[in-house]
């Protein structure tokens, strides 16, 4: 993996709680002006890698260099970063104009600079004539506007977004990462992004990392992590993928569901010991399969309907797999629940992940 | 609606529960400042006639003329009133100081925190008389004079702190730390961050903390009789003066009091109902935000 030359690095940081290591070395570089996001589960500490890089809290051991300066201990009101917060933290007793101005009061920035930057930035996030506004009475998406331009007022040597659209719903959600784009192009400013929501980061982000238990698993643009996943943990994570797990013998995958030849793979691929065939959810298809693919019975228990795309939840001997179909394709198969359905896919969509 | 027997039974019961809560509460109040335009020693109620007589004796004490009631004690309550106020007010401010910190650093895990919560709310259970008690011997042995400022201020503040404590705890619980981190990462030092978000936010329990500093200052007897030495509160006057004989003045002087702490009451109550309007996050009501975000879709 190539790594960016570093403006923002961790190198080994640990974070330990008592004796609940919660950090095991996490190791990371992002370059000035990248978008990267940190995803992952909930407790799959992302948060506190956050903490961490905002100096609201500090490693065990490890440390986090700015411009390859040591900044480890460096409180975070010196750092001269800037965080979106979740659930918005704006300041309840000022109004709109007075929490965007907040940073750069701080600063003792001129009054009529002050004024000029804080109404383009409110300008910026269309929220100008809010600006008297008490904050209590704004909704939930004029909120998160007003807590990113209090963030980037100050242009901050590092922007943090904590889960920057988890309180907004879904339609909101998709507008404000538009902007965020937006924002993050035209300002040229470095954003380091929190989420648990995969398909959000992968809209967002230049490179990924996704984060598992203290550790980072996999990182690189979203793309190849999400075409590519290299653990079984981020096959399951990222996109919509079945996971069947097995072992190989000799030329053959056995698994509970029967066995599949691996033709040839075994030794193109060195696939040896227990594995996790990875195959997507719109790989996996319906009917007769030709010759040569492999193929399971499975029984169908769940549809859900996602617009153009119906996918179905189909079960077999232990494994839950699941199925896209176009949605004009699954309604003519007339699907039952309950009913056992033929599976297959072709074996090239079959990704093959082996622990030795 | 339409409600069953039994339950406009539970209904009227609980109003007229009600009712009789509210006429226990306020009508000594109403007979007080009744009597308080009477005349004659003994109270007779209603009073036969209506006088300002008891306020004007209050007013001009060494006008001895006015005292014309057989035994009547000619007091000065003025020096032990400007007393009980500086007394009062030293005290809710100290107190207040203290309850703000102590509720602060509680929010952090620590070594001892929950010995220690206990032992600071220990105060509020320990019978004053004994408290009042202990102090003195305590003062005697470490040869600290009894006066209002020395034993005096110190039981007043180490008996409201604790109240000014629960106040804040109260404030703290429902209290998104996020904003001081937000202030802190934006170039807040922990000072600043004080003064700029906690205490503005916190400004509600301020006052509820200085209210209780003062009112339970004020009407302190039991812990004071023990560590005041030779100075005089007003209770402590109150209770000397009506040992010997209960004239309408201590009425005219209970009723200004009343009076003046209704007011005062009323006062926080707006200042506090605004402050919690304006400090209070309401959950954001997400349909708005179809009309309100048009200007960014059209932008975008």
């Amino acid at each position: 993996m190539t790594t960016p030359s570093g403006y923002l690095e961790l190198a080994g940081v640990e974070k330990r709680f008592g004796e609940t290591a919660v950090l095991h070395g996490i190791d990371l570089s992002i370059a000035e002006g990248e978008f990267v996001s940190l995803i992952g589960p909930s407790g799959s500490g992302k948060t506190t890698t956050l903490r961490i890089i905002t100096g609201t809290d500090e490693p065990t051991s490890g440390a986090v260099r700015l411009r390859g300066e040591d900044i480890t201990f460096v409180p975070a009101h010196k750092r001269g970063f800037a965080m979106v917060f979740q659930h918005f933290a704006l300041f309840p007793h000022k109004n709109v104009y007075d929490n965007v101005a907040y940073g750069l009061q701080l600063r003792g920035t001129a009054k009529r600079e002050l004024t000029e930057r804080v109404t383009t930035m409110l300008e910026r996030v269309h929220m100008r004539e809010y600006a008297s506004r008490r904050v209590n009475e704004l909704s939930g998406g004029q909120r998160q506007r007003v807590a990113i331009a209090r963030a980037l007022v100050i242009e901050p040597r590092l922007v943090l977004l904590d889960e920057p659209t988890g309180a907004l719903d879904a339609k909101l959600r998709l507008r404000m990462q538009s902007q965020l784009k937006e924002l993050h192009r035209e300002l040229g400013l470095t954003f380091v992004h929190v989420t648990h929501n995969q398909s959000e980061a992968l809209a967002l982000a230049d490179r990924v990392f996704v984060m598992n238990d203290g550790r980072v698993e996999q990182s690189g643009p979203p793309a190849s992590v999400f075409n590519a996943p290299a653990t079984r943990f981020v096959a399951d994570f990222v996109g919509r993928n079945n996971l069947i797990d097995g072992t190989v013998e000799g030329g053959d995958f056995v698994t509970a569901l029967g066995t599949f030849a691996l033709n040839g793979r075994v030794a193109r691929d060195g696939l040896r010991g227990s594995c996790t065939a990875v195959i997507r959810s719109d790989s996996l298809r319906l009917g007769e399969p030709p010759e040569g693919c492999p193929r399971l019975e499975a029984e169908l228990q769940a549809l859900e309907y996602g617009g153009s795309f119906v996918t179905w939840f189909l079960h077999a001997a232990g494994t839950a797999l699941q199925l896209d179909l176009r949605a004009e394709e699954s309604g003519e198969l007339e699907p039952a629940i309950g009913r056992r359905y033929r599976v297959w896919w072709k074996p090239e969509d079959a990704h093959y992940l082996c622990n030795d | 609606m339409t409600l069953t027997t039994g339950q406009r039974a539970v209904k009227g019961l609980s109003g007229t529960l009600f009712a009789f809560v509210l006429l226990v509460l306020y009508a000594p109040f109403a007979i007080m400042l009744t009597l308080s335009f009477g005349e004659r020693a003994t109270a007779v109620f209603p009073p036969s006639e209506f006088t300002f007589v008891s306020y004007e004796k209050l007013l001009h004490p060494s006008d001895y003329s006015l005292f014309t009631i057989a035994g009547e004690p000619l007091t000065n309550y003025w020096p032990p009133l400007r007393l009980s106020l500086i007394l009062g007010l030293l005290t809710a401010l100290l107190a207040t100081a203290l309850a703000l910190m102590a509720a602060l650093a509680f929010r952090r895990r620590f070594r001892g925190r929950g010995p220690l919560f206990y032992l600071l709310l220990l105060g509020l259970l320990t019978p004053g008389v004994i408290l009042g008690l202990g102090m003195r011997l305590f003062a005697d042995q470490v040869g600290l004079g009894a006066h209002w400022y020395t034993t005096g201020l110190l039981l007043h503040v180490a008996w409201t702190m604790p109240f000014g404590f629960i106040v804040f705890l109260i404030f703290l619980n429902r209290y998104d730390v996020s904003v001081e981190e937000a202030a802190a990462v934006l170039g807040a030092s922990r000072w600043k961050v004080f003064r700029t978000v906690t205490l503005p936010l916190l400004a509600p329990g301020v006052m509820g903390s200085l209210l209780f500093g003062f009112t339970l200052s004020l009407d302190e007897v039991q812990r004071s009789s023990f560590v005041m030495g030779r100075d005089q509160t007003l209770p402590m006057e109150l209770l000397a003066v009506t040992g010997v004989r209960i004239t309408p003045v201590v009425y005219a002087l209970g009723s200004l009091i009343a009076v003046v702490s209704f007011a005062l009451l009323a006062l926080y109550f707006v200042g506090f109902e605004r402050e919690r309007r304006r400090t209070a996050i309401a959950e954001p009501d997400e349909d708005d935000d179809f009309t309100a975000a048009a200007p960014l879709a059209a932008a975008a």
